[in-house]
């Protein structure tokens, strides 16, 4: 997924970007943040290397490197509230644009879950500085 | 507007202000209720554009005006505060003919401005010295391992934070 980001309020400095997604871990770029100046373009990306994530808290899938799904709750842990969650809404079906699409295909149901339930037995969390 | 569009033909976007409070005013040059009344001007000339009248037609191969929006309103009933604080004080903030502004008078009206074009999304873009970031992600539970591609498109929004403790949000984006 790549999207063009403008940011008004800054000044230069060093920053880091947090990633803030409806059912995605919050992830944070790498240690030490980036050296941004105003009127510039920069590129990032965060399926390139591990690396690319404070702490590396990424996960490799397919040769990408990608944010853990499965924060339904977005509290910054992958556990069994959010398994809950999942399972409430693929008993009742439901479908259309909800946080427990893990998967985002519109629909809630197992497969959705199974994401959710291999990082909570990871105790996959937020990795911040 | 048509005149304008005609002299200045890369215009795109007009403001309009309508005028501070008059109701010092000395002279006949506009006093109240005048300058409340030209925010009704103002209001009607959009309305106008949004209706659909041809002689404000923006886009498309017979333009002929610029867009138009509000601009900031510097409008206040004298001494009696608007709910943001804003009021106008005689004779701290006007000339001796109690209609144009003192120095500080014409300060209240730039820092709106200002304000105003820091703020509006149409006008950030031009105004203010920005950022951009291409950030690529990808969503573990989103990858398709079948085509290698997202199952859809989403909504990520980044925050650029300071690095020193306590990591403050500085500017968000949403991408």
């Amino acid at each position: 997924m790549k999207g063009i980001y403008k940011f008004y309020n800054i000044t230069n400095g060093t920053y880091y970007l947090q990633v803030r997604h409806r059912n995605s871990i919050e992830t944070w770029s790498s240690a030490g943040g980036e050296s941004i100046s105003t009127g510039s373009i920069y590129n990032y990306d965060f399926t390139s290397s591990d690396s690319q994530a404070y702490g590396n808290n990424m996960v490799l899938k397919d040769g990408e490197y990608c944010l853990y799904s499965g924060d339904v709750n977005q509290d910054g842990l992958i556990d069994i509230t959010d398994n809950f969650l999942i399972d409430n809404d693929a008993i009742a079906f439901m479908t259309g644009y909800l946080p427990t699409d893990v998967n985002g295909d519109s629909v809630t149901d197992l497969s959705d879950a199974v994401t959710a339930d291999n990082n909570a037995l990871n105790f996959v969390g937020k990795v911040t500085p | 507007m048509g005149i304008m569009k005609t002299k200045y033909i890369n215009l795109k976007q007009c403001y309009l202000a309508s005028r501070i409070y008059a109701g010092y005013a000395t002279g006949t040059l506009n006093p109240e209720p005048f300058a409340y009344y030209s925010g009704w001007s103002v209001k009607w000339l959009i309305e106008d554009q949004i209706n659909g009248d041809s002689s404000l037609i923006y886009n498309g191969t017979n333009k002929n005006s610029p867009w138009l929006s509000w601009g900031p309103y510097t409008w206040a009933d004298g001494i009696i505060p608007r709910i943001d604080g804003l009021t106008w004080n005689c004779p701290a903030d006007f000339a001796a003919d109690g209609t144009h502004p003192s120095a500080a008078g014409r300060q209240k009206v730039a820092l709106r401005i200002d304000d105003f074009f820091k703020r509006d999304e149409a006008s950030k873009p031009w105004y203010l010295r920005s950022v951009t970031i291409n950030v690529t992600a990808a969503m573990e539970g989103f990858l398709n391992s079948g085509t290698g591609e997202l199952n859809m498109r989403d909504t990520v929004r980044i925050y650029l934070r300071n690095n020193a403790s306590p990591y403050n949000a500085l500017d968000s984006s949403t991408g």
